[in-house]
């Protein structure tokens, strides 16, 4: 290489160089953020070639033991159809399984990343006519926009995220110190995850349709205080239509 | 899993300050480095695992730095300082130009305090533009050799040079009388 090394710097100068550190907490964070990413990695199945001792599932137990069953006892053509037809079903009872297991997951996962990466929105308001009209254009259906202030839920913001497979509304609001996310979105084909109230890792999620939207809320509040959230929003959709 | 992740958390965790480091220095910026590292973190975290399979001789501290470096350029651009980057973008290593600093050079050699040469001396590199900043950052804090910066500031090995150069031309010019 014909190029010549640059001329040093003095060390009067490089020793005065300021190495930042990291700040303390976060590397907790980091690790935090990581082992919900994890967690989502395993749901998706990517790591399932890394893993294979995998527990088998109550499915996958249920699934070898039929399929042997129908090998012993039934004649050969029709045992094979058999099996191949209780695997179908089984298969699609463990796939629908998955999938609800993976869109509570998802709404986790984006629930602790909006608290993780200081994006928890994109338009912070708690006036409704301003987080509304953000949404246009941007959406291809209108969210509906409450302020629940009156009923201890304020509205902090609003802002866009994905969940399952296409853009959405998310709109945040806030219970004493605890954020909750809420997603809506049109009332789909198939639901991935019928509606309901769940609990993973910690967080409460409750499901609910009405007027053709479906309502996902996630938080770190309590179940109790996640239904009071449920009835104000369902309340206040009912006043307004 | 868990095996996937402590490799990871024992390989890729330790560079948490030159992370930081790297990050404050591009964005001038402490909450913002402090999000970005996050992100560059979630980032290594999903490439973790192809990065592992294929390294090659690339060490794990220059590959985060990559992460990390075009994590910032994201947030320029978000944060519209994109003129900061297009401003040297073509051919800047070539065009003769002189770099705004603090027009405070004659220091009064009473205050010549360690503190206060220690402010100086970052306060300079703060000024420098970003494509010369990022490569003196690579070179005298974090120490890469001179192909991991080029990869980092994907650059050729001549340009990592001359900006080096040129940078520290100018740290000697603007810190002459500390020198």
């Amino acid at each position: 290489m014909q190029n010549t090394e640059p001329e040093e710097l003095p060390r009067e100068i490089k020793q005065h160089i300021t190495r930042h550190q990291a700040p303390p907490g976060l590397g907790r964070r980091i690790r935090y953020a990581i082992d919900a990413t994890a967690e989502a990695r395993v749901m998706d199945g990517v790591e399932t070639h890394l893993s294979p001792a995998k527990a088998l599932t109550p499915n996958d137990k249920l699934l070898g033991w039929l399929s042997a069953w129908t090998r012993q006892w039934l004649s050969l053509g029709f045992g094979a159809a058999c099996g191949a037809l209780i695997t179908l079903v089984l298969l699609y009872f463990q796939q629908t399984d998955h999938a609800a297991q993976q869109f509570q997951q998802q709404l986790v996962s984006s629930h602790v990343h909006s608290l993780l990466v200081a994006h928890k929105t994109d338009v912070q308001s708690s006036d409704q006519h301003t987080v509304k009209p953000w949404f246009i254009g941007k959406l291809d259906y209108a969210p509906v926009v409450i302020d629940l202030s009156g009923e201890g839920f304020p509205l902090v913001g609003g802002r866009l995220d994905y969940m399952d497979g296409r853009t959405i509304a998310a709109l945040v609001y806030a219970r004493n110190q605890h954020l909750i996310n809420l997603y809506v979105w049109p009332k789909g084909e198939a639901q991935k995850l019928n509606p309901g109230s769940y609990a993973k890792q910690g967080y409460n999620l409750m499901g609910w349709t009405q007027a053709n939207m479906q309502f996902w809320a996630v938080t770190d509040a309590s179940e109790k205080e996640l239904r009071q959230f449920m009835g104000a929003i369902e309340l206040a959709n009912v006043a307004k239509n | 899993m868990s095996d996937f992740k402590a490799r990871f958390e024992t390989e890729i965790l330790p560079h948490l300050d030159a992370a930081y480091s790297l990050a404050r220095w591009l964005t001038r910026d402490e909450n913002a480095a402090e999000d970005i590292v996050q992100d560059a973190y979630l980032r290594a975290f999903q490439y973790f695992e192809s990065y592992d399979a294929k390294r090659g001789d690339c060490a794990s501290r220059p590959w985060l730095l990559g992460i990390v470096r075009n994590v910032c350029y994201s947030w320029f651009a978000q944060n519209k300082r994109s003129h900061e980057l297009i401003e040297y973008a073509e051919d800047a290593d070539d065009v003769a130009h002189i770099l705004d600093h603090h027009g405070d050079a004659k220091t009064p050699e009473t205050i010549l305090t360690q503190v206060r040469e220690r402010t100086m001396v970052n306060a300079a590199i703060a000024n420098l533009a970003i494509p010369y900043r990022e490569v003196l950052i690579l070179r005298e804090l974090e120490e890469l050799s001179y192909d991991d910066i080029a990869r980092i500031a994907q650059i050729p090995i001549g340009s990592v040079m001359s900006r080096l150069s040129r940078a520290r031309a100018q740290l000697r010019q603007d810190l002459r009388h500390i020198c």
